[in-house]
């Protein structure tokens, strides 16, 4: 009886140790991961989402100090507006640049092509500014 | 401490002073720290989870516009910022102290002269005295400053976009430009922005790409040469530098370099005197000259001369 009794405790204490591996160090680690987004990845990843109209993950990649500023709900909400109001039908990211880098700061260029409802089509040269934060690089929004 | 884990052969035969610690013990102690480290951790993550509710500057109104014809209840007349007299504000608590709205898209960037305007409208109760400040020079409010001291009513205030080269108000093509409206009302503060997207000059399409980004590659390279590619990224002037840098150079682009009487080589040092706020070339001018201006560089982004 008493091996039995040893053998479940062990069992009982190495499944509590996994348990709390993945319940608590693993989401850990994956965000400790988020550090080696390199600020270009970053900011395609924002552009495709805003592309997509997918705002709530492009409200994901803004900095914690834009976050502040406007609630996801909002930023969703404002961003489906302007989309609307603008008559846009298509947006469509030709490409991205490297980043310039400066310290915990980096600009990120980037072409796109946006479609109207007439049918016209625009191209549009802009840049983004991102910074290095906890969380990883994270855009600056709105731009300045 | 000293421990080591028990169940093992030698677990009963520990020295004295030696501290017998569980499997079970270690996973719980491994479990307070993971949830004292983890948990902040994952809190700033903007992963983590919906912000529902960003934090409001105190009680206030709504913010929304109307696409409707300006009507202004309330004249332009300079008012101070003095609320001795004005009765105190009925606020709804539910209006963001910072909102956004789109001004919408000018597809032609020639046609920037026609009017083009778009209304805020405030529902306000009780009194309010207030003045709204915008930047960058293109964006014009009107009324800018305002007074209704006891009464309630709405506040419709007309944000128009201005080309003004003796106001260094000009927009540029190819972009989105970026406008800021702060309105203070009773000491509370909003905050508005407003972008306007200006189409691409006939000149400059999808294909001219890779030009648009070689001039852009060797703004970069001088820059960073000089020590001073951190303001392509952003300073106290000009914020997003590289938006700048890319609007001129779909400007120069889309005007033939300028009239092809601004060779490249100069216009990349007048961008980057102009972000730099430097006298690169030592002639005694930053930025674009007078006799730029004349070529057909945009007005609104004369340089000025070294003092």
């Amino acid at each position: 009886m008493k091996p039995c009794l040893f053998f479940c405790k062990q069992l009982l204490s190495k499944k509590l140790l996994w348990a709390g591996f993945t319940l608590f160090l693993l989401p850990l680690f994956l965000t400790a991961c988020a550090d080696n987004v390199a600020p270009s990845d970053v900011a395609r990843r924002y552009l495709e989402a805003v592309q997509t109209a997918n705002y709530s993950v492009a409200y994901d990649l803004i900095s914690a100090d834009s976050q502040l500023k406007i609630s996801r709900s909002q930023f969703i909400d404002r961003l489906n507006r302007a989309r609307q109001e603008a008559g846009l039908t298509k947006t469509e990211l030709i490409r991205v640049q490297e980043p310039n880098v400066a310290g915990k700061r980096a600009s990120v260029a980037y072409q796109l092509e946006i479609t109207v409802q007439n049918g016209q089509k625009l191209s549009l040269f802009e840049a983004m500014v991102l910074l290095q934060q906890d969380a990883g690089w994270r855009v600056v929004w709105p731009p300045q | 401490m000293n421990f080591v884990g028990a169940g093992g052969p030698g677990a009963s035969r520990l020295p004295a002073g030696y501290y017998r610690l569980s499997w079970s013990k270690i996973g719980l102690i491994l479990l307070l720290c993971s949830l004292i480290i983890a948990g902040p951790a994952a809190a700033q993550s903007p992963l983590a989870g919906e912000i529902d509710q960003a934090p409001l500057p105190g009680s206030a109104s709504t913010g929304d516009y109307l696409s409707e014809p300006l009507r202004l209840l309330f004249p332009a007349a300079p008012a101070s910022l003095e609320l001795k007299d004005v009765k105190a504000p009925i606020f709804a608590s539910d209006t963001p102290g910072y909102d956004f709205f789109s001004l919408g898209i000018l597809p032609d960037p020639s046609r920037i002269s026609s009017p083009l305007t778009k209304t805020i409208t405030l529902d306000l109760g009780g009194g309010f005295r207030g003045r709204i400040f915008a930047r960058p020079p293109w964006l014009s409010p009107l009324p800018d400053r305002f007074i209704n001291p006891t009464s309630a009513g709405k506040l419709q205030v007309a944000v128009t976009v201005r080309q003004d080269a003796g106001q260094g108000a000009g927009l540029l093509p190819g972009q989105t430009n970026w406008g800021h409206l702060l309105l203070s009302l009773n000491g509370v503060l909003f905050d508005y922005t407003v972008p306007l997207t200006v189409g691409n000059p006939v000149r400059v399409g999808r294909d001219n790409g890779d030009q648009v980004f070689e001039l852009y590659r060797q703004i970069t390279a001088q820059l960073d040469k000089l020590g001073d590619l951190e303001t392509l990224i952003g300073t106290t002037i000009y914020p997003d530098g590289g938006q700048l840098a890319l609007g001129l150079i779909v400007d120069y682009l889309g005007e033939n370099q300028y009239n092809q009487r601004l060779p490249a080589t100069e216009f990349v040092n007048r961008v980057c005197e102009t972000l730099a706020q430097k006298d690169y070339n030592n002639d005694g001018w930053l930025g674009f000259k007078p006799e730029d201006i004349v070529l057909g560089a945009p007005g609104w982004a004369l340089g000025q001369k070294v003092k």
